[in-house]
């Protein structure tokens, strides 16, 4: 089986992709490339150099491998660099089981930014604030974890033709003598116009929660590059296994409720809105498929497995903290104690 | 299996700290406090008895000594000290926090601080309105409650006259005679509950009866102290409970972001954007008017005393 290596033209080592940098570079000779270099030294052994689309394809399928985990079943994109690795899902090794067909191939990628020291330290800091997680949840070995990994994205542009119509109510009221008198004025509201979501982002990853993808968002799709697999270098990657028209009613809820937000936010001055039509079409969705960077860390307590996500671009993170059930309840009734301690003090209760 | 073990562990823990906490409510309630002061009746009725500071029956001194007599005899029919004061026209400046004052000094001056007894001051110094007041010690706080005292107020204003009016030898027997038959009628010492809290008392005192045996303390009722630990433990436990829960929240998922960010208002053109005013009209309700009662107000008085005196006032 092929692989992909990207080495040091000065001393032949590994070379591997610096977010902070944006560059790839030598750990041994500290010689640094930008992706364009790299592109043209390994235009023989890249497969998203060559610009026609057979090639292309042939050349990723050939240059990338699909990993299985026979603990978890999670399927891993990876490039020849990871060779023997851990599932970011269990932990366990997995074992190198074919190839990945070309048609995973992605359009676009956001390069990591955010270096591992920084998402540990931004994990540190989120985490500082809650008090009442386990202590190994916090150890060097739990934060030695955190994976870089490349998330498989549908990122849909949607045309929203829209329809909503609605009654709207002002109020005003007043007192004279002993009545009160409320004057009511009704509106009829029409707003019909065209929209455009741009760059409604949903993972094509089963194993990961949508939720959790959803709350690290936004990216920021000006730093979006052509697919290299230079970039998956010294991280995790993983291939899509929901495709774009199983994630179009996920893109289609969020489209049509960030439509009715903008609507709703061009009506304004009424005290009460009762809408009669809401009609949100989704005339035309154009697609990409783009691998996006994440910081990514599961924690398994007490029989349940929580997910961690920090934004690889901009650092947002998100998940479920572990909550020590038995830490807060000794300090919750360390409290309840002493209030009634002090009642019973101070009610005098012991003189 | 592990869930129904944790969930017996936490069952088992819950009644384990319910009994710690009941076994500690009781001693704290039951085997603390402070040193009992009650004294009680002595037996010796020789000091119940009427001052007659006002003189009113300086011309028939028999009968003021048939009611000293009747006063001694239902001293020693109900084992406590009583006096009764008539006072003179000197105490006619009186405050009420005065006369409350003044009865309970000159009962402890008589009869001791802690006694049982009490002095009933019959008000015909001129005052007006008169105050009559009972100053009850001790234990008789508790056999004579206010409620008691001043219903024997209100039978005895038949025979008192009002404050304007005058007042002869025969309304103030009249009033003795019917004063102690009523203190025999209502006295019913196997009846007693509750307690008594002093707090005009140097120190403040609590008067209450446990198993029998009459208690005047610092130290509080030990009902009223089990009822001040369950009141702790449950304001305490609710406390508890309310950080847990308010912590607990912190540990949810953070909501998603909003979809919003990815439609800007440069990607919105409008085909027909209106709001076309197609009514207008006015309601009208009468407005219900409501009218509020007025307050009242009580006042204490700042004096203080010694032993443990409580008093049932009464206006003529």
């Amino acid at each position: 089986m092929e692989s992909v290596e990207y080495k040091c033209p000065n001393c032949s080592a590994d070379l591997k992709f610096n977010p902070a940098t944006q560059k790839l570079d030598c750990e041994y000779c500290l010689s640094s490339f930008t992706v364009d270099e790299i592109k043209n030294i390994c235009a023989n052994t890249e497969n998203s150099i060559p610009e026609e689309a057979v090639q292309m394809k042939e050349e990723f399928e050939n240059h990338t491998q699909l990993y299985r985990c026979k603990s978890c079943g999670a399927e891993i994109m990876a490039d020849d660099q990871q060779t023997a690795t851990f599932c970011y899902y269990c932990h366990n090794p997995v074992i190198l089981a074919g190839k990945m067909g070309g048609e995973f191939k992605p359009d676009k990628i956001i390069g990591f930014k955010l270096t591992k020291e920084n998402a540990i330290s931004s994990f540190q800091k989120w985490i500082g604030k809650r008090w009442f997680v386990p202590k190994d949840f916090k150890s060097q070995q739990q934060l030695e974890k955190l994976t870089g990994l490349y998330v498989p994205f549908w990122v849909a542009d949607c045309s929203v033709n829209v329809d909503y119509r609605a009654i709207g109510k002002q109020l005003r009221s007043w007192t004279s003598g002993n009545y009160r008198y409320v004057e009511t004025k009704e509106y009829r509201i029409v707003r019909n116009c065209s929209l455009l979501t741009k760059g409604i982002p949903a993972d094509g990853e089963t194993k990961i929660d949508d939720l959790l993808m959803e709350a690290i968002e936004p990216y920021d799709y000006k730093e979006l590059k052509d697919f290299s697999m230079s970039y998956l270098s010294g991280f995790y990657a993983d291939k899509y296994d929901v495709d774009k028209a199983q994630v179009f009613p996920r893109i289609r809820v969020r489209s049509d409720q960030a439509c009715k937000n903008f609507v709703k936010s061009t009506i304004t001055g009424y005290t009460s809105v009762s809408p009669s039509v809401e009609q949100f079409n989704i005339m035309n969705t154009n697609w990409s498929y783009m691998m996006l960077p994440v910081w990514f860390m599961t924690y398994k307590y007490n029989d349940k497995m929580y997910e961690f996500a920090i934004n690889g671009q901009t650092g947002k993170l998100a998940g479920t903290p572990p909550l020590s059930k038995s830490r807060l309840a000794a300090v919750c009734g360390a409290v309840g104690a002493a209030v009634a301690a002090v009642i019973i003090l101070f009610g005098g209760a012991l003189f | 299996m592990k869930k129904t073990s944790n969930a017996l562990k936490v069952f088992l823990c819950i009644i384990a700290i319910i009994a710690g906490l009941c076994l500690a409510d009781y001693l704290i309630a039951f085997h603390t406090g402070s040193e009992n002061r009650y004294v009680g009746f002595d037996g010796d009725f020789s000091n119940s008895g009427i001052i007659d500071e006002n003189g009113i029956f300086d011309d028939d001194p028999q009968t003021l000594s048939e009611l000293g007599d009747l006063v001694r005899d239902c001293s020693k029919k109900l084992n406590m000290n009583i006096l009764i004061f008539l006072p003179d026209s000197s105490r006619s400046a009186y405050s009420d926090d005065d006369v409350r004052d003044f009865t309970a000094n000159k009962y402890n001056a008589v009869f001791g601080e802690n006694t049982d007894g009490l002095l009933y001051y019959i008000d015909i110094s001129g005052k007006s309105p008169a105050c009559d007041d009972i100053a009850k010690s001790a234990r008789v706080s508790l056999i004579f409650p206010d409620s008691t005292c001043q219903s024997i107020f209100s039978i005895l204003d038949e025979y008192l006259p009002p404050s304007y009016g005058p007042v002869y030898p025969e309304h103030i027997t009249n009033a003795i005679t019917n004063f102690c038959a009523l203190l025999e009628s209502y006295y019913n010492s196997n009846d007693i509950s509750g307690y008594y809290h002093d707090s005009t008392a140097t120190p403040p005192v609590y008067v209450y009866e446990k198993g029998g045996k009459t208690y005047v303390t610092t130290s509080k009722p030990p009902m009223l102290k089990l009822i001040i630990c369950i009141a702790g433990e449950l304001i305490g436990a609710l406390t508890a409970l309310i950080s847990y829960l308010a912590a607990k929240s912190r540990y949810k998922f953070k909501s998603k972001t909003s979809p919003s960010i990815y439609l800007s208002n440069e990607n919105a053109k409008f085909i027909e954007r209106s709001d076309t005013l197609i009514r207008t009209y006015v309601t009208k309700h009468r407005i219900q008017s409501n009218s509020g009662g007025g307050g009242s107000r009580g006042g204490g008085g700042g004096h203080s005393h010694g032993g443990s005196i409580s008093h049932s006032s009464h206006h003529r």
